[in-house]
């Protein structure tokens, strides 16, 4: 496969709900903030004795690949109506790192001021936006051969004649478990993006290393999964295993994570289940058969029961 | 007399005024058609994008459709260049995959008819790989004889038959030759295939033909000829969405098992790839049986349980929640909301948040994502 350019559109999508941050603030100290956001971005600490000092950090690191990559980094928060809080194509944008820091410093503001104290983000909304954004870059998909998961196969005829080879790729920083009714529209936006070859990568940030959906999400899509116990493994995570193109990561050993949990949550007791009943009309998942529905109540014909003799005779004999 | 041959016959207006050919397809200078096709077909998208899906109602997810694919001489016709066949196949593989996209738990199954005979090609199935396979298996030189609408009929509803209740059971024949040679009574079979509630649509390639809509009317199935090759693509697309079901119709609940996706380290065959090896180290185990399975949605050849993933199962709630339709408006100026493009002259608002977006956008949104990036 032959290719002259390649270009590379970066979305990277951090969680800017304050409680999140707070909450990781007061589990591993004060300096928290400040690891988290050099590690996205870099920082100039002008310090007197040593000039400028540059430290290295994931966004820089994308941009400094080449000079067509371009970044896009959307904050996700409770009450955002901007989702977008960087973009390299714009004009005005020059300093990635200042308007990065400042504006997700703002919106943590904003947010503390709220007297909502509920953890966690929609996150739909500003992955639907990053997808828009980045389905205008890329006339031309070329998936990762990733032929055992979940989502469509790439075709072969596409990723053969492509000489402009455009890889889009999301990064979602997490803090906070995904809230339940999102689920629905969130795996519906992972599968178009699996269709469209948009890799996700997650990192978790906050207690929850299992994932829950933003695993299934890693696995249907072809991106990778990891989860930071401490925030100064999020550098190490993000550069070690999510700056490269996902085309190139097959080169390297897989991280095993051992299996994904696809199972499904039922509906009367919200406990996972391995195997269920599931309502033909609503799809609603039921851990047990009941003759009628609990979402919909749509009344089950029961056809393998044979039906009971009538005994009213007998009875009264 | 040019008067008279201006006004035509009277048994000529009343097909004319159905159809208003004049007003739908206007020649231009060199007298050809194909700019207003492409006109019409790009119309009638907009106008499918538009509308407002309905909410709320019963619809028929579990969709069980048999495709009738002609396969008679006049299939090889190269009134669509380069020939029928290849356009229709090329639209065929295209549908698939749109198809099992919108619709994950659902199951396909082909049905070849040439010879007067029809033949099943490929049994009920979810796996998109079988069926493409077997369609890069047909070739324009199978293609010969007559067609028939009531053998197709008749092996499509022996297909179907077996079928539980609660599935949507559907017939979709693509059919190019403009005659049917039956050995029987067509009308008794289309009302045997009403009284099984069995929904039959068909795409023409060549004109439209009596028994075909009389066919759709009656069992409530969709009918339409297409026009050109974009025109087909558009024809397919009608077909992915999941039909209303009737609030008669049986529901019930259906056993089914979610199975990890994990490292299988023990030497195993799977069941999907008899002759070759495992596709990948990873897959999936039977929750039931222990069978191995390469991917999933699938049912269970060995214990006949229905095997999914609860993501993909989520997917199909969006047809139960579709994303509102936008409003179109004019704007002079402004950037999409999402893509930060100019907008020239067309913009589309969502009337929840207010926020304007461009075509390719708002058709991204209604087609896949199903999630305004301004609401939040």
């Amino acid at each position: 496969m032959l290719i002259y350019l390649q270009m590379s559109t970066l979305s990277v999508l951090i969680e800017a709900s304050s409680c999140s941050w707070g909450k990781l603030a007061s589990q591993h100290g004060d300096r928290t903030i400040g690891i988290i956001l050099r590690s996205i971005v870099s920082l100039y600490l002008l310090t007197v004795k040593r000039g400028v000092f540059f430290q290295v950090s994931f966004c820089n690191a994308h941009l400094g690949q080449s000079a067509s990559n371009q970044l896009l980094v959307f904050a996700y928060g409770r009450n955002e109506s901007k989702n977008m809080i960087y973009s390299s194509a714009r004009s005005d944008d020059r300093n990635a790192s200042f308007i990065v820091v400042n504006r997700l410093k703002d919106l943590l503001t904003n947010d503390s001021g709220n007297s909502d104290a509920t953890i966690g983000a929609p996150l739909g909304p500003a992955l639907a936006h990053a997808f828009c954004h980045m389905k205008k870059d890329s006339r031309i998909t070329t998936a990762d051969p990733c032929d055992d998961s979940l989502g469509p196969a790439a075709t072969s005829e596409q990723s053969e004649s492509s000489t402009e080879k455009v890889t889009n790729r999301a990064v979602v920083i997490s803090m906070s478990p995904i809230m339940g009714s999102e689920h629905g529209s969130l795996m519906n936006l992972f599968f178009s993006a699996a269709k469209q070859s948009i890799c996700v990568d997650v990192v978790s940030m906050g207690d929850d290393f299992t994932g829950g959906i933003l695993q299934q999400a890693a696995d249907i899509t072809g991106g990778s999964f990891l989860h930071a116990q401490k925030p100064p493994a999020l550098l190490k995570i993000l550069m070690t295993n999510m700056l490269t193109d996902p085309s190139y990561r097959t080169a390297f050993s897989k991280l095993s994570h051992s299996s994904v949990d696809y199972r499904a949550s039922c509906a009367c007791h919200h406990k996972l289940v391995s195997s269920g009943w599931v309502c033909s009309v609503c799809l609603s998942v039921l851990c047990q058969y009941t003759p009628i529905c609990k979402v919909c109540r749509a009344a089950f014909t029961i056809t393998n029961i044979p039906k009971k003799p009538n005994r009213k005779r007998t009875l009264r004999s | 007399m040019d008067d008279e041959e201006q006004k035509g016959y009277t048994w000529e207006a009343g097909y004319a005024e159905g159809l208003n050919i004049n007003d739908v397809l206007v020649e231009d200078e060199g007298g050809s058609i194909e700019k207003s096709i492409a006109k019409y077909v790009a119309d009638s998208k907009r106008k499918a994008r538009l509308a407002k899906r309905p909410e709320r109602i019963r619809l028929g997810i579990m969709r069980h459709v048999m495709i009738v694919i002609d396969c008679s001489r006049f299939m090889t016709s190269k009134a669509m260049p380069p020939s029928r066949f290849v356009v229709v196949m090329k639209a065929l593989q295209s549908f698939l995959e749109r198809f099992f996209e919108q619709n994950p738990i659902a199951q396909i199954g082909l049905i070849t008819c040439k010879d007067r005979k029809a033949e099943r090609m490929t049994m009920m199935t979810g796996n998109i790989r079988v069926l493409k396979e077997s369609l890069n298996s047909l070739t324009e030189a199978f293609c010969g004889g007559d067609f028939s609408l009531q053998n197709a009929l008749q092996l499509a509803c022996a297909n179907l038959k077996g079928m539980p209740g609660h599935v949507s059971r559907e017939v979709v024949i693509v059919m190019a030759a403009l005659s049917s040679i039956d050995p029987g009574n067509i009308f008794s079979t289309i009302e045997s295939m009403k009284r099984m509630n069995i929904r039959c649509s068909a795409i023409g390639l060549s004109a439209e033909m009596f028994i075909c809509k009389e066919m759709a009317k009656a069992t409530k199935g969709e009918y339409s000829v297409a026009l050109d090759p974009d025109h087909l693509q558009l024809l397919f697309s009608k077909h992915t969405l999941p039909p209303s079901s009737a609030k008669s119709s049986e529901c019930n609940a259906i056993h089914v098992g979610f199975p990890h996706h994990e490292l299988i380290k023990t030497r195993s065959f799977c069941v999907c790839h008899p002759d070759s090896k495992p596709v990948s180290s990873r897959g999936f185990i039977c929750t039931q049986c222990g069978a191995r399975h390469c991917s999933i949605p699938a049912e269970c050849p060995v214990c006949k349980l229905t095997l999914v993933a609860a993501p993909q199962l989520a997917r199909a709630f969006r047809h139960l929640q579709p994303l509102a339709a936008f409003q179109q408006i004019d704007v002079a100026r402004g950037q999409c909301y999402a893509c930060e493009t100019r907008l020239a002259s067309e913009g589309f608002r969502c009337e929840k948040c207010r926020s304007v977006f461009c075509l390719d956008c708002d058709t991204l949104l209604h087609e896949s994502l199903h999630v305004c990036p301004g609401c939040n």
